[in-house]
């Protein structure tokens, strides 16, 4: 029960705001916060109660749901979804604390947005693929509306392009659903059933079905050629809702990846590891040049996010344990730290209303406190050591490392480390550290609201950063077993 | 004893027929008496006569053959006519207030719905190519007087005309390939179509012919692409509750006889079933790319009348009990995800007058509810999960699927992907677009009646789909 209560948990809560008058703005945002706040409190309890001797999935709650398809609602944690949902609940929550400035259509923002959690965490929790395939759908749903109601100057179009974009990916896993839903004897969609029967499906059959769902993953995660959807949506949706697509809609593509894609087709998927490789160094290199090439702010963290992706997509494809426990660890750093820049932006966003490096200057000496903020989440980000970001990234470069046949590549994805350095320490040299402008003078620092937000998320990265056996133990036994 | 019998598998008939002929008499005497009154008491007499029409439809336990040997009564029969009289059911509650049909000439209207039900009520039951195309005149002839019932728009009588000589242009050819198939077997009888045995023995080249004629014939009718020009006038010419029942009634009903004809000729695997194909390939795609183009919405649900024709052919096509099922189940969705998308249509034409994209510009804020009902219809639509329009799509695609038509249920997955561009066109004006003057719509009783109804049943069949499965699958079996 536990599972459908975080689930259905913030969904309720959707309901609960309906009832709401619209003008009650500051009820609508506690109600929200309250909401959000106790089903991040669950999933903690989940992680704090779940059994670290046992690999299988535990909590496991399965009804029959259509029995003429051998549908079921079926819902399981393990190492590795936990993760993701804390990741989920806990950057939820946050993102709502920022979305207290939002003050238009306030009642349908946190509407949209509980019933976006309801669906990201169902998506995480769910172990039949149909009822996988309704909450990934589901997510499309309402952030389209976060988007285009809520979004930049371009956000109609910005909006449709995401939802068009990943549906496109999604009829292709639904196609690779229905085929492996005829293909296994027991006629079913439950993934623990399938698991142990893909080994035996001929070759061929398996790639067809990694690529259908590769392609609906690869649009998610995003990997070069389909991620153009990214910069756009990232830089058109407002700032919670950034923190939200950059920090856990991205990281649903490299779950599904990891869960049922090389699950499902393994044969396909280790002979298909070398064009992921490939397709990983490109996100890396790619995205990080894009990133240099950016004057607005929050464009150039959208293509970092590109970048930072390709290198869970590479541990990935490295498919050993090193690999693995890189993917998962870069992708929990990735959502809280680039939850925490695309906050920082939109602190000096909803200050200055520009994005564009070149019209800052001092920064640094107007606003201190922000400024240490952003140099500790732009280090973060870079990869300096004793922060998480490092060791995501030196994983998932080890894992790959290790395979003799990845070791060029490897190497030319190393490169983007360099260059994300490069944007970085630019992008700080320019805004915070370059001669004072008049016009910023009057800048007030960070808010306590703005404080709250962000602080959790940079203490999170540091301590996963000096103690990263935290998470690195648990998945580790995971993969080993 | 079989007399006595089969007066119960009449009596749908003789109860639509007998209030649609009472609507006029009814008219008739009111007249005389009160110029303005009587609008609510016609209204209600309609309401009646479906309901008892309703509660008289005989479940279909197994096969039965009446009426001389050209009417039958089963599984397909009961389904064409439930989602015939529903259909027929929510187009009155929408009629009511629409300012669209003048206070006098309501009797008429009703009377020509009433008749146009129970035209499909012989399409359902057909059991012979005569009564098909006996049928397929009762239905039409209604219908393009209803599509040209508001005179005084010369859209109306355009779409009219059009309607008209197409329908007639179609029956043509339908009684043609009677005829040839009539000089092929010696009768028009179903019973040897559906015998597998016929094509050893009979000519060939005879009945491939008359069989061709009655499927362009039949496609003319339901609007498959090519066939479909007449579609996208008609629902933009007719009275908008027209336009909810022309989508839903006829073109379910259309698609199940087509089903009943080619049942057998596509499980020996003929040239029809490339023939078919190729027609549900491209009304799929003519219903999605035209689509996209449309800034009127009832154009634009023209076309997706088309598209979701073109899905419902693919679960014929699949040629199994499982595909048949699927199409059935669809039916039912589309009937209460596209009657829903009317009414909210109907409602909002009603108030501005105008069915284009602007009219529905901020919707969101001045009438939440009614937005938000729209956006549910329209995500069904467009299949997303977890509504009926997603359900019976995977299901249909599912069945194509298992008879290996792999490439035919990938295009329509990518399709389905386009038409949901569509359908995010009214959501984008409705929710991202505003303006200065958003209609504010204050629901009818009929409206919420229509609208409570329909989006129950999308949810419903979306999120319990087995409920309806199992009974739908038991009569289907057997």
């Amino acid at each position: 029960m536990i599972l459908s209560l975080l689930t259905f948990f913030p969904l309720v809560g959707a309901g609960a705001l309906l009832f709401i008058p619209r003008s009650k703005e500051n009820i609508l945002r506690g109600v929200t916060f309250v909401v959000s706040a106790i089903t991040c409190l669950i999933s903690f309890w989940l992680w704090t109660h779940m059994s670290p001797m046992h690999n299988d999935f535990q909590f496991v709650e399965k009804h029959m749901w259509v029995p003429r398809f051998g549908i079921h609602y079926f819902l399981g944690v393990d190492t590795l979804s936990i993760w993701m949902v804390l990741l989920t609940t806990l950057l939820s929550m946050i993102a709502i604390i920022s979305a207290f400035g939002i003050e238009h259509r306030v009642k349908e923002f946190f509407i949209f947005f509980l019933t976006l959690e309801t669906a990201m965490i169902g998506a995480f929790l769910s172990l039949d693929l149909f009822l996988f395939y309704v909450f990934w759908e589901m997510t499309l749903i309402p952030m389209y509306f976060l988007i285009g109601i809520w979004g930049g100057p371009r956000k109609e179009y910005a909006a449709i392009k995401f939802f068009l974009f990943t549906f496109f990916g999604s009829v292709f896993m639904l196609v690779a659903l229905i085929a492996m839903y005829f293909q296994n004897n027991a006629h079913t969609f439950d993934f623990t059933v399938l698991v142990t029967q893909a080994a035996q499906w001929p070759r061929s059959f398996q790639l067809w079905i990694f690529w259908g769902l590769f392609i609906a993953f690869a649009v998610k995660i995003p990997a070069f050629p389909l991620h153009t959807w990214l910069p756009l949506a990232h830089v058109e949706a407002p700032t919670p809702i950034s923190v939200i697509l950059a920090g856990v809609l991205l990281k649903m593509g490299a779950y599904g990846l990891m869960r049922f894609g090389l699950t499902l087709a393994p044969m396909a998927a280790r002979e298909m590891a070398h064009t992921l490789t490939v397709i990983a160094v490109i996100n890396i290199v790619y995205g990080s040049l894009c990133a240099l090439a950016q004057k607005d702010m929050k464009r150039m963290i959208a293509y970092s996010s590109i970048s930072h992706m390709g290198y869970v997509l590479l541990g990935i494809a490295a498919m050993d344990v090193m690999g693995f426990c890189g993917a998962v660890m870069q992708m929990v750093a990735h959502g809280l730290i680039t939850g925490a820049l695309f906050l920082l932006v939109g602190v000096l966003y909803d200050r200055t209303h520009t994005r564009d490096m070149d019209a800052f200057g001092g920064i640094g000496e107007r606003m201190p406190f922000y400024t240490g903020c952003m140099l500790m989440a732009c280090f973060a980000s870079l990869g300096l050591p004793l922060l998480a970001g490092f060791l995501g990234e030196f994983f998932c470069f080890l894992g790959a490392f290790q395979i003799e046949a990845f070791r060029g590549l490897t190497a030319v994805g190393l490169l983007g480390v360099l260059f994300t350095a490069a944007f970085f320490l630019l992008m700080l040299r320019r805004v915070f550290f370059s001669p004072a402008r008049k016009e910023w003078t009057h800048l007030p620092d960070m808010n306590a609201r703005e404080i709250i937000a962000v602080l959790p998320l940079l203490a999170l990265a540091l301590l996963l950063g000096l103690y990263p056996s935290l998470l690195l133990n648990p998945i580790t036994q995971a993969f080993n077993g | 004893m079989i007399h006595s019998l089969s007066f119960f598998y009449w009596l749908p008939a003789v109860i639509l027929s007998a209030t649609a002929m009472g609507q006029l008499l009814l008219d008739g005497m009111v007249l005389t008496a009160k110029e303005s009154s009587g609008r609510t008491q016609r209204f209600l007499f309609a309401l009646v006569g479906l309901i008892a029409t309703l509660v008289f439809v005989p479940l279909p336990k197994g096969i039965f053959i009446f009426g001389h040997q050209m009417m039958m009564w089963d599984a397909l029969a009961f389904v064409t006519l439930w989602i015939s009289v529903l259909a027929a059911f929510f187009v009155v509650l929408l009629t009511e207030h629409s300012s669209f049909i003048k206070e006098d000439r309501t009797g008429p209207y009703y009377s020509l719905l009433l008749l146009a039900t129970v035209g499909l009520y012989f399409l359902g039951t057909a059991h012979d190519l005569i009564m098909i195309f006996l049928a397929m005149e009762l239905v039409a002839i209604p219908l393009f007087v209803l599509t040209g019932y508001t005179v005084a728009r010369q859209k109306s009588v355009e779409a009219a005309t059009k309607f008209f000589l197409v329908a007639v242009f179609s029956s043509g050819m339908l009684v043609y390939g009677i005829s040839l198939i009539y000089g092929a077997l010696g009768t028009t009888s179903l019973v040897p179509l559906t015998d597998p045995l016929t094509w050893a023995t009979h000519s060939k080249v005879l009945l491939s012919m008359g069989l061709t004629l009655v499927l362009l014939a039949l496609g003319y009718k339901v609007g498959l692409a090519p066939f479909h020009l007449w579609v996208p006038d008609a629902f933009t010419g007719a009275p908008t509750p027209v336009a909810a029942y022309l989508s839903i009634a006829p073109k379910i009903a259309g698609l199940i006889v087509l089903a009943r004809v080619f049942a057998t000729p596509l499980s020996l695997g003929l040239a029809f079933t490339w023939t078919l194909a190729a027609l549900a390939m491209l009304t799929i795609f003519i219903g999605t790319l035209v689509g996209l183009r449309q800034t009127n919405v009832a154009r634009l649900f023209a076309y997706s009348s088309i598209a979701h024709m073109g899905y419902m052919l693919l679960g014929v096509l699949a040629g199994t009990p499982e595909g048949m099922s699927a199409t059935y189940l669809y039916g039912w969705a589309y009937l209460f995800m596209n009657a829903g998308a009317f009414a909210v249509i109907t409602a909002v034409v009603n108030r501005t007058g105008s069915a284009e994209l602007e009219a529905f510009r901020g919707l969101s804020k001045s009438s939440p509810v009614v937005a938000a009902l729209l956006v549910l219809f329209l995500f069904s639509l467009a299949g997303l999960p977890p509504l009926a329009g997603f359900v019976v799509k995977f299901y249909v695609l599912s069945a194509a699927f298992h008879s290996g038509w792999t490439l035919l249920v990938f295009w329509a997955a990518l399709n389905a992907v386009i038409g949901a561009a569509y359908y995010f066109k009214v959501i984008r004006a409705m929710y991202l677009q505003t303006s200065e003057t958003p209609v504010t719509v204050e629901l009818t009783i009929q409206e919420r009646l229509v609208l409570g109804a329909t989006s129950f049943f999308t949810l419903a069949i979306g999120l319990a789909p087995q409920l309806f499965l199992e009974r739908l699958h038991l009569w289907l079996v057997k």
